[in-house]
């Protein structure tokens, strides 16, 4: 168990230089975030978002008898709340998950110990890499998400609803600060699902069952943060801003 | 690689994953006519009720207090710019009851409850358990796993009420607080204008939802292997599946629902 306080604030420290880390391990890491995740991320995304938009323009139709105003409204969530709140949950149960699993894994065989009394520097050459993976993959899938996210909505007011996807297509409402929330969250998000994962991977003790029970917890505890990090943000966002 | 090693490699991979699709298949189809034949250990379904689910119960209610927020903040921003003071109440147990309500807790389900009896049921197949349970001639099918998929389907009808409860007083609360709008006009709008169908079709969502995260979890635990990864492994394919098949479920259920 000598890992954990030899590695945790020396990974952290680490992560908060990134330059001084090496630049294939950071590449390998970005691979594993983007191109691995992406595909379940995206499904999630249009999945969520084509049922929500279906939803509103259903209830639209219902209690005003037209939907004109739900593109505006569809793009703006999609880019501001829960396009990046779905990105965060699918972040934290993909790749979360997965490294978590690693870290413990790696903890509870004592691979770690092994390696920082070999002089190795696991810190710099297989943690830290994948903070500055977590937090810039978490930003580029927002916004990648976001995109899917209006890309989703467009097919399904168009399949369901016969809307013209080209005038629920509005990008003219959204502004800078939602481009800027947009990323602000899900940069955080991936800081706080990587910051979750490397505690509960780490204190992961010896044996089999640890590993299971260190993925479950960093799971947990990164869903809870960033849900915490959304609430605090928008609150602090409507309190700046008022109402949108 | 020649395209026939491609095509071999690729049949492989579907077959694999079109086995697993059957087993849980046949799992679920299992458990549903021990469902209807009674054919259920009640007290192990209330032992691992108590110990799978009650336990989540605080970070259920804990999250649900955050969605309250979140959706208390989105109505706030609607309700200041189209004047819709007295239909935020009816907004809030839309988002509540049909939307974000059921998909965040099925969410924090899969992720709280479903994960944690992957990690279990994982370490008793790794610590041959359930095959020293096989071998005293217990069908464990029958007392391990289908209890516990059956409590965690329970969990997520008996939790819902007391969820979206929850997110209701918590939305009430943080629009009078932020946004000043009053708690009592909220209340009435969500008495006056929320049909009871909204409130019974997210109780069904939530189920289907449970269902999901009782049968993946419970099947990935108990397919993992003996060493470490394959523990880590479990409970990552049961996070994955339980999330993949809460957004496909929640997208079919919204098609479903609303008329096109």
């Amino acid at each position: 168990m000598i890992a954990l306080p030899r590695l945790l604030l020396p990974t952290l420290s680490a992560a908060l230089q990134p330059w001084r880390l090496p630049w294939s391990q950071i590449v390998q890491r970005l691979d594993e975030t983007l191109s691995k995740s992406a595909v379940v991320t995206f499904a999630a995304v249009a999945m969520v978002g084509a049922a929500m938009c279906d939803q509103a323009a259903a209830q639209a139709m219902r209690l005003l008898g037209e939907m004109s105003f739900i593109g505006p409204e569809y793009i703006v969530l999609g880019f501001e709340e829960y396009g990046p709140l779905i990105v965060a949950v699918t972040f934290a149960a993909r790749l979360g998950a997965g490294f978590a699993t690693e870290v413990a894994t790696l903890q509870s065989d004592d691979t770690l110990d092994a390696l920082l009394l070999y002089g190795a520097e696991p810190h710099r050459h297989r943690l830290a890499p994948m903070a500055v993976a977590c937090t810039l993959g978490c930003a580029c899938l927002g916004l990648l998400s976001a995109a899917v996210w209006e890309a989703a909505g467009m097919l399904t007011i168009f399949v369901r609803h016969g809307v013209n996807p080209l005038s629920f297509f509005r990008p003219d409402v959204l502004s800078l600060s939602s481009l800027v929330l947009c990323v602000g969250k899900t940069f955080v998000f991936g800081g706080l699902v990587f910051v979750c994962a490397l505690t509960f991977g780490l204190r992961a003790r010896a044996g089999a069952t640890e590993v299971g029970r260190a993925t479950t917890r960093a799971v947990v505890a990164a869903l809870v943060s960033c849900l915490l990090w959304s609430v605090l943000v928008d609150t602090i966002w409507f309190a700046v801003r008022g109402p949108s | 690689m020649t395209p026939t090693m491609l095509f071999t490699s690729w049949g492989e991979r579907l077959l694999w994953a079109l086995s697993h699709v059957g087993n849980i298949f046949l799992f679920g189809l299992r458990m549903a006519l021990s469902i209807v034949r009674f054919d259920v250990d009640g007290r192990e379904v209330l032992r691992q009720l108590d110990r799978l689910c009650l336990r989540a119960l605080p970070l259920l209610l804990a999250g649900s207090a955050l969605i309250g927020g979140i959706v208390a903040l989105q109505g706030l921003n609607y309700v200041a710019r189209y004047n819709a003071t007295e239909v935020f109440g009816w907004a809030t147990a839309l988002s509540a009851y049909q939307e974000v309500g059921p998909l965040l807790l099925g969410l924090a389900l899969a992720a709280r409850v479903g994960t944690k009896n992957a990690a279990e049921l994982a370490t008793m197949r790794a610590r041959e358990r359930l095959m020293a349970l096989t071998a005293l001639g217990l069908d464990v099918e029958r007392c391990i796993l289908r209890p516990r998929a059956l409590a965690i389907f329970l969990c997520g009808g008996l939790f819902f009420p007391l969820c979206t409860a929850v997110i209701m007083f918590c939305g009430f609360i943080g629009a009078a607080l932020l946004g000043e709008q009053n708690a009592a006009i909220s209340l009435h709008s969500f008495m006056e204008y929320t049909p009871t169908t909204t409130i019974l079709l997210g109780g069904l969502r939530m189920l289907v939802f449970s269902l999901f995260v009782g049968v993946l979890s419970t099947y990935f635990g108990n397919a993992a292997g003996r060493d470490p990864r394959s523990l880590g492994r479990a409970v990552y394919a049961s996070s994955i599946t339980g999330m993949t098949g809460i957004v496909t479920a929640n997208l079919y259920l919204s098609f479903l629902g609303a008329p096109s």
